[in-house]
């Protein structure tokens, strides 16, 4: 294409789409009127890009920020969050006088402290456990160990010239 | 072709936007909702209808986040539910559609009434009100589908493939949608000049 030979109105729009061939492009780089051409399609089209966003935005600044549904869907999360919460409050409330009520030792002690973890509780409670536990099979060695005149020692019987033993001796060992 | 972006359009455009960007439902409608509403507005011209689906759009953006894998721009995402949605409305209310749409017609006048102020000097006001008639008339006097890849190409700024994508049809038939809508415009500025 020489300089004389104008673009035409398709290639004109070729260039607008940003379809033009090299060799166009190369012709519309030197060519005055070709340029002005496109100049005269491209200010409206900017002037309209710019006036219609100009307006939908003064349009979008008077609508609600969160579209209505995501509102519906926020403040339902919201209830769901505070009834999931009271429910465990709920639940938190009647499952601590039920557990006080429970135990067979004073609730007092027992009950677990702000301070103390539930593991160092239970632990503990072990521990008194045991040592009961020890201190009755210590009661009950002391009673089977205590000294207790034998029927030979009382009524003097003999086997083959001895004495038969008086009592046992030594704790039950476990 | 160079036309000045708005710093809102910039920011879309400027790089990758990863899904994330979509938690955000307060930053996401601030920054896209008014290129939004334009497409939708002068893509079925009217504003009140417009509305309804820009704010359905973002609905159904928000919900459906997680399928968006970042393989194009966010803008181009929302415009193309935007474009369904546009669609859905049509088949279900053709023609009281474009009944109402005439009925509440956007008022170019009152759209050049916000232009930025750098153009607000009296002849460019009345220039650019004529400009933005003449570019109007154009929509309205060709196809819906010629309509929607022009605001695309020329509003949104969206390449070819995107459009073509977007609007499920080859590249050829996108290019001959925006000659037809170029043709149209050239009319109306030819004519009124």
């Amino acid at each position: 294409m020489n300089a004389e030979t104008h673009l035409t109105d398709e290639q004109i729009d070729d260039y607008l789409i940003g379809d033009l061939s090299a060799g166009l492009e190369a012709h519309f780089a030197v060519c005055g009127m070709c340029q002005d051409r496109v100049a005269a399609m491209e200010g409206p089209i900017a002037v309209f890009k710019n006036v219609s966003l100009a307006w939908s935005e003064r349009q979008s600044a008077t609508l609600p920020v969160r579209p209505a549904g995501i509102q519906l869907q926020t403040a339902r999360g919201r209830r769901l969050l505070w009834a999931a919460t009271a429910t465990t409050a709920v639940a938190i409330s009647v499952a601590i006088p039920l557990a006080h009520h429970g135990s067979p030792k004073a609730p007092a002690q027992s009950a677990p402290q702000a301070s103390t973890s539930p593991a160092q509780t239970y632990s503990a409670e072990r521990e008194e456990q045991i040592a009961q536990d020890n201190q009755m099979l210590q009661d009950i060695d002391r009673e089977i160990g205590a000294p207790v005149s034998s029927p030979s020692e009382t009524f003097g019987l003999e086997l083959n010239g001895h004495t038969l033993p008086t009592s046992r001796s030594g704790a039950v060992q476990d | 072709m160079q036309i000045a972006l708005n710093a809102t359009m910039s920011d879309v455009q400027a790089a990758d936007r990863s899904s994330s960007e979509l938690d955000d439902i307060d930053a996401l409608v601030r920054t896209y909702r008014p290129r939004l509403l334009r497409f939708v507005t002068f893509s079925i011209g009217d504003p009140d209808l417009a509305e309804s689906i820009t704010q359905d759009c973002f609905l159904k953006a928000y919900n459906g986040r997680a399928k968006f894998r970042g393989d194009c721009a966010v803008n181009t995402w929302l415009t193309s539910i935007a474009l369904n949605l546009i669609r859905d409305q049509q088949r279900l209310q053709k023609f009281r559609f474009w009944r109402q749409a005439r009925a509440t017609a956007i008022n170019v006048n009152d759209a050049a009434n916000f232009l930025p102020s750098n153009e607000s000097s009296p002849e460019s006001h009345i220039l650019a009100r004529e400009q933005t008639k003449q570019v109007q008339a154009a929509l309205e006097n060709v196809s819906a589908n010629q309509r929607t890849v022009f605001l695309m190409r020329f509003a949104e700024d969206m390449d070819l493939s995107a459009i073509a994508s977007a609007m499920n049809m080859p590249i050829n038939t996108v290019k001959t949608h925006l000659h037809r809508a170029l043709k149209s415009v050239r009319a109306q500025v030819g004519g009124a000049r």
